[in-house]
C-alpha cells in the first residue's frame, strides 16, 4: 500500500506505540504517537519496526525466560527450543498472537496494533491540561504517518478542535493531495530530510527525493514547518551534504521555522532483531562534527535547534 | 552605619573547615562539672536538670565566629561535624548529658526496636522523634529572650500552678537568661577579634557581631540583618543544646520579608547587600558538614519558601527571589528547599523553580498547599496555623503551633501484611506483645482476605502505638527541652513542656512505606488467585516463600499479566481504596502527649532498608529487591512516564493524609538541555492533579555512567537519593547503582 491509498473515512488506525511525556518531538510536552507503514527503507531506522503497514509479531530474547508456552500453543511451530535457547521462526508465523497472550514475561509482543480513533482520541486527550500548561500537544510520528492520511486527519481534526496542537513527523514521501489532506489539522510540520543528493537518497533510503523537496517547498508556504536532520557517519555526514542541504532550505521562501541535527544511534539495530531484521551499523558522527555542520547550517541563517 | 557586608564563599569555608575539621572536641571537663552537678543534687527535676546543660555550656563551651561571617550561633559543646543532634540514640555533646543517665532505657528501647527492625517490620532506631523539629523563630524575632522571659515571669504569679508546673517555668527561663549570656559572649569574643583583625571586610563583620550579638535575640529583632541573627541563633542553639534535632531553618521568605522592605524604605540596606546576606545564610549548612563523607540521611536542614502567610496571601517577594539566587549562583547542596506552590502561585515563581530544577541541582521539594492545608484541617486545626506550615528534615510536615513528631518509626507496610499470609510465624514473632493475626489466606473470598488483611493491619498498627505511648513517655524523663518550648508559646500558657504536649497540637506520624507495593501485592492477589485462579493461594505462599525459585514462568505471569498500580486505571481506583483503608489505620488513635497519630505515606528511602528482610510479594517481586519509594508506583512496573504518573495522582485523595505523601520524579533529560518550562509545567500539574509532595530528580543516565566510572572528575553531581541530595561520588556503590537504575524505565 502507498501513502494516500487506503479508504476514505477510515475510523481505524494501525499504532505502533505512544509515548506519553515525550519532551523531543516538538513545543512542550507531548504525546508521540508511532505509527505502521512506511515507504521509506533508510538503512540506519531508528523505528524499523514501524516498515510494515501490517502487525507483526516481535521476540526480545532478553526476556524470554524459556517456559516454552509459546511453543504448546504456536498452531504453526514457529517456536523452536535448542541447547541454544529460543529460536522464533519469524517467516512461519501467522500473527495468530496465541504465543503472545502464552508468555508471561512479554518476550513477545504484537508489534502495531489496529485502534479505534475515538480511543486513541481518549488515550491522547489524556494529558490535555499537561500540552496546555506546556505548551506541547500530540505529535504523530512513525514509519510515515502520511500513509493512513485519511483515519490521521479525522484524529488531527478532532485533537485541533479541541485546542490540542498537533505536529507531524514526516518524510514527506506521500503525494502533494496526501499532504494537503491533512496540512489544514497541522500545526506544525516536522519535516525529515535524510540528503539532498538524489542518488544517495536513493541508495540508502530505497526512494528518490525529488518528491520530497518538491512537497517541502510547496508545505514551507502554507504551513509551519521545522526540518530534522538525521545525521549518519560517513553517509550524510560530510560538509558537502550540509551545504547543499542548508542552500536548499535558504531558498525556500518564507523559509523553515529551524532545522534540528539527530545524531545517529545504534537503538535501530535491537529493534530490527526483534521483528527478525538485521540492521547494519554505522558510525555515530560525534558531538564535533555535529557542531561544525550546525554551524554550516547557522551561516546560510538557518535557525539550529 | 555598618560595613556593607560581602560573602566570600571560598574564604568563609576554609575558616568553617579549620573550626569544624577538629570536631568533635574533647568536652569531658564541661561533662564533669555537670556529673558533680548531679552528684550534689541528685533529687533534681529533669527540668532543672536540663537547665544545667545551658549553664555550664554558657560559662565555658567555646563560642566560634567566623569572620567572613557575619552570623553568629556556633558554640562548642562537643557536638560531630556531621550531626542532627538526635539525642537518641544520645550522641556526643553536651546537649545529649540527660539522655546519656538512662543507659537502662537506650538498652530496653534498642532491644525491642531490634527485635521488630531485624525482621523487617519496622525501622525504628529513635523512640520518639529527636531529629526533624522546627523551633518558632518567630517568637524570638518578636520577643526577644527578654519579653519571653518577662512572659514566663508573668505567667509564673499564677497561683494555681502545680509545683511541677512552677518547676517548669522557672527552669525555662533559666535556659533562656543562658542563652542571653551566651549572645553576649558572641559579642565579647567579636569585640576581642577586633583588636587583632587588620582585614577591613573581616573587621566589618566582627564589628557587625560585637554590636549586634549584644542586644540580639535578646531584644526582638529590628532589622533583616538581625532577624537573620536571631533566626540561626534560635536554631543553632537548639541544636547545641536543647538535645533534639532541628531540621527546619524557617520559612524564610515570609518572616524576613517585612524587614527587608522596613529596611529598604529606611535606606538601611541595599537590594544587593542583603542579596549578600542571604548567600552567606543558605551556605552555612553546606559549610558546616564535611560532605564529602557518606551521609546516610543527608543534613537534614531545609529552608522553607514560597506558599502564603497566616491570613492565605500568597508569598513571593524579593527575598524569595534571593533565596533562589542563591541556590543558582553557588550550586548549594544543602540546605533542602522546600517550595510551598499555592493555587495561584506567579508563573515567574514557578519559572524560578523549573530553573533550579533544570540545573540538576536536586534540592528542590514541591509542596502543595491546597492539598496540604487541607489535610491538616480535617484534623481540627486552624486555618491559620494549617497556612502557616513547614516541613523538614525531609518532608515531613509541621503545621504552626504543632509538635510533631514523625519520621521515628517506618512501618513496613509489605512486611506487615505477610501477616496475613503467613500468621503462623508471625504470631510467635508478636507474641510478646500479645498480637496474633487471623489467618487471611484461608478466606475463600478477596473481599474476606481483603477484610481480615485490614483487620490484621490494624491490631499491629495498634500495638505498635501503644508501644511509642509508653515508650515516649521518657522523653519528659530523660530530654524536656526548654528552649524548645520557651519558642512555642502554648507552653508557656499550658505550663508544659512540648515533652509533656505543652504545643497546641502534638502529633505523631509514622512513616509507612511500600505503598505501591503493597497495592500491587494485594491487587495481585485478588486476579491471580480469586478472579483468575491462575495459581493457588498455597502455591503462592510457597512460591514467594521460596524467592520464585523454580516458578520463575509464575513470577512473570504476576509482574506482567497482572495490572498494576499507577499505569493501570483499575488498579488506581483500587489503590486509592486501599490507601483510605491505611489512613483511618495510621491515624486517630491518641499518643502520649494528649495529641493524635496522623496518617502520612512519607517513607524516606526505608525502601532501601526493608528490601533484604521483606521476602518476595505477590507482585513478582523478589527479596533484595527495593520496594516501590513513597506513593510511586513498583521499581518493576514499566511504561511509567510522568504524564502517566501526573494521572494517576489525579485520581487519589491526598488530602488523607496530613503527614504528606510523596511522590518521586525523574525526570530522564540531560540537565545541560532542561528547559525550565518543562519543570514548571510538571510543578503546576501535580499541584492540580492533587499530589500533596513531590521530590524532582533530573537523571542524565549517561552522566551517572560516566561520574560511577571517573568519580574524580565528576564531583559536584548532586542526586536525590528519596528524602536528602547527595554527591553522587560519596554514596555507596549499591545506592548509585540504584540511582542509575531509577533512570532506564
Amino acid at each position: 500500500m502507498k501513502a494516500g491509498q487506503e479508504k476514505e473515512n477510515t475510523r481505524e488506525i494501525m499504532v505502533s506505540r505512544i509515548q506519553y511525556f515525550s519532551l523531543h518531538d516538538g513545543p512542550g510536552i507531548r504525546t508521540t504517537v508511532f505509527l505502521q507503514g512506511c515507504g521509506l527503507r533508510c538503512r540506519w531506522c531508528h523505528n524499523p519496526e514501524t516498515w510494515d503497514a501490517a502487525p507483526s509479531v516481535s521476540y526480545d530474547s532478553g526476556r524470554c525466560i524459556g517456559c516454552t508456552a509459546c511453543r504448546e500453543v504456536c498452531p504453526v511451530q514457529a517456536h523452536e527450543f535448542t541447547e541454544e535457547g529460543h529460536r522464533f521462526l519469524f517467516s512461519r508465523c501467522i500473527r495468530c498472537g496465541k504465543c503472545i497472550e502464552a508468555c508471561p514475561a512479554q518476550a513477545l509482543e504484537m508489534n502495531g496494533y489496529s485502534e479505534n480513533t475515538d480511543g486513541l482520541y481518549d488515550r491522547l486527550i489524556r494529558d490535555k491540561r499537561l500540552y496546555e500548561i506546556s505548551g506541547g500537544g500530540v505529535t504523530f510520528s512513525g514509519g510515515e504517518p502520511l500513509m493512513q492520511a485519511a483515519a490521521l486527519r479525522g484524529i488531527l481534526t478532532r485533537l485541533r478542535e479541541s485546542g490540542v496542537h498537533t505536529a507531524l513527523e514526516t518524510a514527506l514521501y506521500a503525494p502533494w493531495e496526501t499532504v494537503e489532506q491533512v496540512c489544514g489539522a497541522v500545526s506544525l510540520f516536522l519535516a525529515d530530510m535524510k540528503m539532498y543528493d538524489a542518488q544517495e537518497h536513493r541508495k540508502y533510503t530505497g526512494v528518490d527525493n525529488a518528491l520530497i523537496l518538491e512537497n517541502l517547498k510547496r508545505l514551507v508556504r502554507i504551513r509551519d514547518t521545522a526540518v530534522r536532520i538525521p545525521v549518519i557517519g560517513g553517509v550524510n555526514d560530510s560538509r558537502e551534504n550540509a551545504e547543499k542541504t542548508a542552500g536548499f532550505l535558504a531558498s525556500l521562501k518564507p523559509g523553515v521555522l529551524s532545522a534540528e541535527l539527530l545524531p545517529y544511534h545504534d537503538f535501530g539495530i535491537a529493534k530490527a532483531g526483534r521483528i527478525g531484521r538485521m540492521q547494519e551499523r554505522f558510525a555515530e558522527p560525534g558531538q564535533e562534527r555535529i557542531a561544525e555542520l550546525e554551524d554550516i547550517y547557522r551561516s546560510y541563517g538557518i535557525k539550529i535547534v | 552605619m555598618m560595613t556593607p557586608y560581602t560573602f566570600r564563599k571560598d574564604e568563609y569555608f576554609k575558616e568553617a573547615e579549620d573550626v569544624y575539621a577538629a570536631y568533635p572536641t574533647d568536652v569531658s571537663a564541661m561533662e564533669r562539672m555537670l556529673e558533680k552537678m548531679a552528684e550534689d543534687d541528685p533529687k533534681a527535676s529533669p527540668f532543672r536538670k536540663k537547665t544545667w546543660i545551658y549553664k555550664v555550656a554558657a560559662e565555658n563551651a567555646d563560642v566560634k565566629i567566623f569572620p567572613s561571617n557575619p552570623f553568629y550561633g556556633e558554640i562548642d559543646t562537643g557536638r560531630e561535624r556531621n550531626s542532627v543532634t538526635s539525642s537518641f540514640p544520645p550522641q556526643p555533646g553536651l546537649g545529649c548529658w540527660l539522655m546519656k543517665q538512662y543507659p537502662g532505657f537506650v538498652d530496653r528501647y534498642g532491644e525491642w526496636s531490634a527485635w521488630y527492625g531485624d525482621r523487617g517490620v519496622i525501622n525504628a532506631p529513635q523512640y520518639t522523634d529527636a531529629s526533624h523539629h522546627y523551633a518558632d523563630c518567630s517568637t524570638v524575632l518578636e520577643y526577644g529572650l527578654a519579653g519571653i522571659i518577662r512572659k514566663i515571669k508573668e505567667r509564673e504569679k499564677d497561683g494555681a500552678l502545680t509545683s511541677h508546673q512552677r518547676e517548669f517555668l522557672e527552669c525555662m527561663a533559666d535556659v533562656c537568661e543562658s542563652l542571653e549570656h551566651i549572645s553576649r559572649r558572641f559579642s565579647k569574643k567579636a569585640a576581642e577579634m577586633l583588636e587583632e583583625e587588620k582585614n577591613p571586610l573581616k573587621r566589618g563583620v566582627l564589628e557587625r557581631i560585637a554590636d549586634t550579638a549584644a542586644r540580639v535575640p535578646e531584644q526582638p529583632a529590628r532589622t533583616f540583618y538581625e532577624a537573620m541573627c536571631a533566626i540561626w541563633y534560635t536554631r543553632e542553639m537548639c541544636n547545641a543544646l536543647d538535645g533534639l534535632g532541628f531540621a527546619v531553618i524557617g520559612h524564610l521568605d515570609r518572616i524576613l520579608y517585612p524587614y527587608y522592605t522596613k529596611d529598604i524604605a529606611q535606606g538601611r540596606i541595599t537590594p544587593e547587600e542583603a542579596q549578600e546576606l542571604i548567600d552567606c545564610f543558605v551556605s552555612m549548612t553546606d559549610a558546616r558538614w564535611d560532605l564529602e563523607a557518606d551521609l546516610p540521611g543527608g543534613t537534614n536542614a531545609d529552608i522553607i519558601v514560597g506558599g502564603c502567610d497566616e491570613t492565605g496571601r500568597t508569598v513571593y517577594n524579593e527575598v524569595t527571589e534571593m533565596i533562589l539566587n542563591s541556590y543558582k549562583k553557588y550550586r548549594f547542596a544543602n540546605p533542602k528547599l522546600q517550595a510551598r506552590i499555592t493555587e495561584d502561585a506567579p508563573a515567574g515563581y514557578l519559572m524560578r523553580l523549573g530553573e533550579l530544577a533544570g540545573m540538576g541541582l536536586n534540592v528542590l521539594s514541591i509542596f502543595n498547599d491546597r492539598v496540604i492545608i487541607q489535610a491538616n484541617r480535617k484534623w481540627d486545626k486552624k486555618l491559620e496555623d494549617c497556612r502557616l506550615y513547614v516541613a523538614g528534615g525531609c518532608q515531613e510536615i509541621c503545621v504552626g503551633n504543632e509538635v510533631n513528631c514523625r519520621a521515628y518509626v517506618y512501618l513496613n507496610l509489605v512486611q506487615m501484611l505477610n501477616v496475613s499470609l503467613y500468621p503462623e510465624y508471625w504470631n510467635k514473632v508478636f507474641e510478646r506483645d500479645g498480637v496474633s493475626f487471623l489467618p487471611a489466606y484461608k478466606e475463600e473470598t478477596f473481599e474476606g482476605f481483603y477484610r481480615a488483611a485490614m483487620e490484621n493491619y490494624q491490631n499491629e498498627i495498634n500495638m505498635f502505638m501503644d508501644r511509642y505511648n509508653e515508650f515516649g513517655m521518657q522523653w519528659r524523663k530523660s530530654n524536656p527541652s526548654l528552649f524548645f518550648s520557651a519558642v512555642t508559646p502554648s507552653c508557656t500558657e499550658k505550663a508544659m513542656d512540648v515533652s509533656e504536649g505543652g504545643a497546641v497540637y502534638n502529633t505523631d506520624n509514622f512513616a509507612a512505606a511500600g505503598t505501591g507495593t503493597v497495592i500491587d501485592a494485594l491487587y495481585a492477589i485478588k486476579t491471580a488467585v480469586y478472579d483468575r485462579k491462575a495459581v493457588t493461594m498455597d502455591e503462592l505462599r510457597a512460591a514467594m516463600q521460596e524467592d520464585f525459585k523454580g516458578r520463575e514462568p509464575l513470577r512473570q505471569y504476576l509482574l506482567h499479566k497482572v495490572p498494576k498500580f499507577g499505569r493501570d486505571g483499575e488498579v488506581n481506583v483500587f489503590g486509592r481504596k486501599v490507601m483510605h483503608d491505611l489512613a483511618a489505620r495510621l491515624g486517630g488513635k491518641e499518643n502520649c502527649r494528649g495529641g493524635k497519630y496522623e496518617p502520612s505515606l512519607f517513607a524516606f528511602y526505608s525502601y532501601d532498608w526493608f528490601k533484604d528482610t521483606t521476602q518476595a510479594t505477590a507482585d513478582g517481586r523478589k527479596r533484595g529487591t527495593g520496594l516501590s519509594r513513597g506513593v510511586n508506583p513498583s521499581e518493576s512496573t514499566e511504561d511509567i512516564d510522568i504524564a502517566t504518573l501526573l494521572n494517576a495522582v489525579k485520581e487519589m485523595d491526598y488530602t488523607e493524609f496530613p503527614g504528606g505523601v510523596v511522590n518521586y520524579m525523574d525526570i530522564p533529560v540531560s540537565y545541560k538541555d532542561a528547559k525550565p518550562e518543562l519543570f514548571a509545567a510538571v510543578i503546576r500539574a501535580f499541584c492540580e492533579n492533587g499530589g500533596s509532595v513531590m521530590d524532582f530528580n533530573v537523571v542524565d543516565k549517561e552522566l551517572l555512567l560516566k561520574a560511577q566510572k571517573e568519580p574524580e572528575l565528576h564531583r559536584n553531581i548532586v542526586v536525590r537519593v528519596c528524602g536528602y541530595s547527595a554527591y553522587f561520588h560519596t554514596l555507596s556503590r549499591e545506592m548509585q547503582n540504584e540511582v542509575i537504575g531509577r533512570t532506564q524505565r
